[in-house]
């Protein structure tokens, strides 16, 4: 349980980071909390040549309000987040997620940035930023460039960042009245990685009939996976218990999960019915309330 | 691990069956095949280097051994593979059907994979197979294209001029591959496509066809080398 040797840089500035990242390139990984990494380095499945730690570079734990939108630094650690009055006015959604991930001493180390950099596909967090239409803030030699979570997650541990890249900032637009939200999954023990889960988000029109809503799946798919056909059901529709019985089942027709030793590609599909069946209601009674 | 499907080329079967037993075009489509070669007949050896996600890319060896070859319909075949990271057997078997689109093959493989790779990565070995295979497949379909495409273009040289266009706007075509895959059955833009590449393909055919070949090679290959990711904290 030992890492292969690796060089180790501790950059005191992004510039320095990115400069690390453009010299060494594929050969280079950046160190955030480590929670993924590490573990992965330790059992030698990854044996990156260059470590480039982002520990010690200030102003990248910053949790903001901007512009009507939550600002969350890429080294900001998720209990910090969890923690949050910001994330909890803002982003509930996000607040709700975060105790499942994992256990609260990863949570310590592991950063908010760097599970969703990493793409794990039943991760919490990507599913979270899919849900919330959230931005990511990339920098890179090139200076800044911001990307749709629709765009930035590319398949099974892949983003769209470069290798030169590195995540700055996550940008997710407030909650607003009338929108509501849920996070729920299945796993076999709490702290496990999800068997399937989803982040939900829809927002009501004057109407109280469904505006918009955003289902993103985890654990069913290469990486975070929006229930469009099931999102398609909803639009329009006043939201009964018909309504979301018939965005479960598209939900459950439209997914291709995959199979493991905990479960079959069958049994992760009858979850995703049940979730979406069980988080809709949950998420059009908050956008009922007031989108508490 | 079972791992079948259906992937549709856009070419007669007989070009399929050829260019599918052809170890230079199997070693362009298969993810992170650095060498194969054929030993006999029927069996071949090579090395694949692949790495996903946080998994860095490691070398493992193969070697594919083909039996109960039936021109051009179908044929089966072991698959044997090794690297740092544990190791893979299994079958496969695959059929080619005619179609008015092109050539559609089914294939099934039975796989075992073992070692730390099996042990760590458990949770996420469908996904990544799933993945090599659809990445090997669309790149196996676009190799193929381009050969046929290339070849109807020489052999035909006074319509050299046209044909280049085709070529190209195959080769657009399949750009988007990962999205089209998925919804790979679309024959719509495929029959259009197969019917200038089918035309010339059987006096293109330049490649002999007695060479082995391992032809859902790509996904097989690809079970070995599933990076595990980390996640297993």
């Amino acid at each position: 349980m030992k890492p292969a040797p690796f060089e180790y840089f501790r950059p005191d500035t992004v510039d320095e980071a990115l400069a690390l990242l453009g010299e060494h390139g594929w050969d280079a990984k950046l160190l955030a909390g480590g929670q993924s990494l590490v573990p992965a380095m330790n059992f030698r499945l990854a044996a990156p040549g260059v470590l480039i730690d982002l520990n010690r570079i200030p102003g990248l734990d910053g949790i903001r309000e901007e512009g009507g939108a939550l600002r969350i630094g890429t080294m900001v650690r998720q209990h910090a987040a969890e923690r949050s009055a910001h994330v909890h006015r803002l982003a509930p959604l996000l607040a709700e997620a975060l105790p499942f991930v994992a256990h609260p001493q990863i949570r310590n180390r592991g950063t908010v940035g760097g599970s969703v950099a990493h793409a794990d596909p039943a991760a919490e967090l990507p599913a979270v930023m899919l849900a919330l239409g959230a931005r990511m803030h990339v920098v890179g030699p090139n200076g800044q460039r911001a990307l749709a979570a629709d765009e930035f997650f590319t398949g099974l541990f892949s983003t769209a960042l470069e290798h030169d890249e590195m995540l700055a900032e996550i940008e997710i637009p407030a909650l607003t009245p009338r929108a509501g939200f849920a996070f729920m999954e299945v796993s076999r023990r709490h702290g496990d990685f999800g068997l399937a889960g989803l982040a939900v988000s829809v927002a009501l029109d004057d109407g109280g009939c469904c505006a918009d809503a955003r289902i993103a799946l985890l654990g069913v798919g290469e990486g975070p996976v929006l229930a469009h056909a099931a999102a398609d059901a909803l639009r329009g529709q006043s939201p009964s218990l018909d309504a979301v019985a018939a965005a479960a089942d598209a939900a459950r027709a439209e997914v291709d999960p995959p199979m493991d030793i905990h479960a079959s590609s069958e049994y992760r599909r009858h979850l995703v019915g049940v979730l979406v069946g069980r988080a809709l209601p949950v998420a059009f009674g908050r956008a009922w309330a007031g989108g508490s | 691990m079972i791992l079948d499907g259906e992937f549709t080329f856009r070419a007669h079967r007989s070009n399929v069956w050829t260019l599918l037993q052809d170890p230079d075009v199997l070693v362009k489509a298969m993810p992170g095949a650095q060498r194969l070669v054929a030993t006999g007949d029927g069996t071949y050896e090579g090395t694949i280097r692949i790495g996903v996600g946080p998994v860095t890319a490691a070398s493992w060896t193969l070697t594919v051994a083909l039996h109960d070859r039936e021109e051009p319909a179908s044929y089966g075949m072991k698959v044997e593979s090794k690297g740092p990271l544990g190791f893979t057997r299994g079958s496969a078997s695959v059929e080619l059907l005619d179609e008015p689109a092109g050539t559609r093959m089914k294939y099934r493989a039975d796989m075992q994979i073992g070692g730390k790779v099996a042990g760590i990565g458990q949770r996420l070995l469908d996904q990544v197979a799933r993945m090599l295979t659809k990445q090997g497949l669309e790149a196996l379909s676009r190799e193929m294209e381009a050969r046929l495409s290339l070849s109807v273009g020489s052999a035909s040289a006074s319509v050299g001029v046209a044909t280049a266009p085709t070529v190209d706007g195959e080769v657009v075509t399949d750009g988007e591959p990962a999205d089209a895959a998925e919804a790979n059955p679309e024959s719509g833009d495929t029959v259009e496509a197969t019917a200038s590449s089918g035309d010339g393909d059987g006096a293109a055919q330049p490649e002999p066809p007695r060479a082995p070949g391992m032809p859902d090679e790509p996904a097989v290959v690809v079970d070995l080398d599933q990076e595990l990711p980390p996640g297993t904290v």
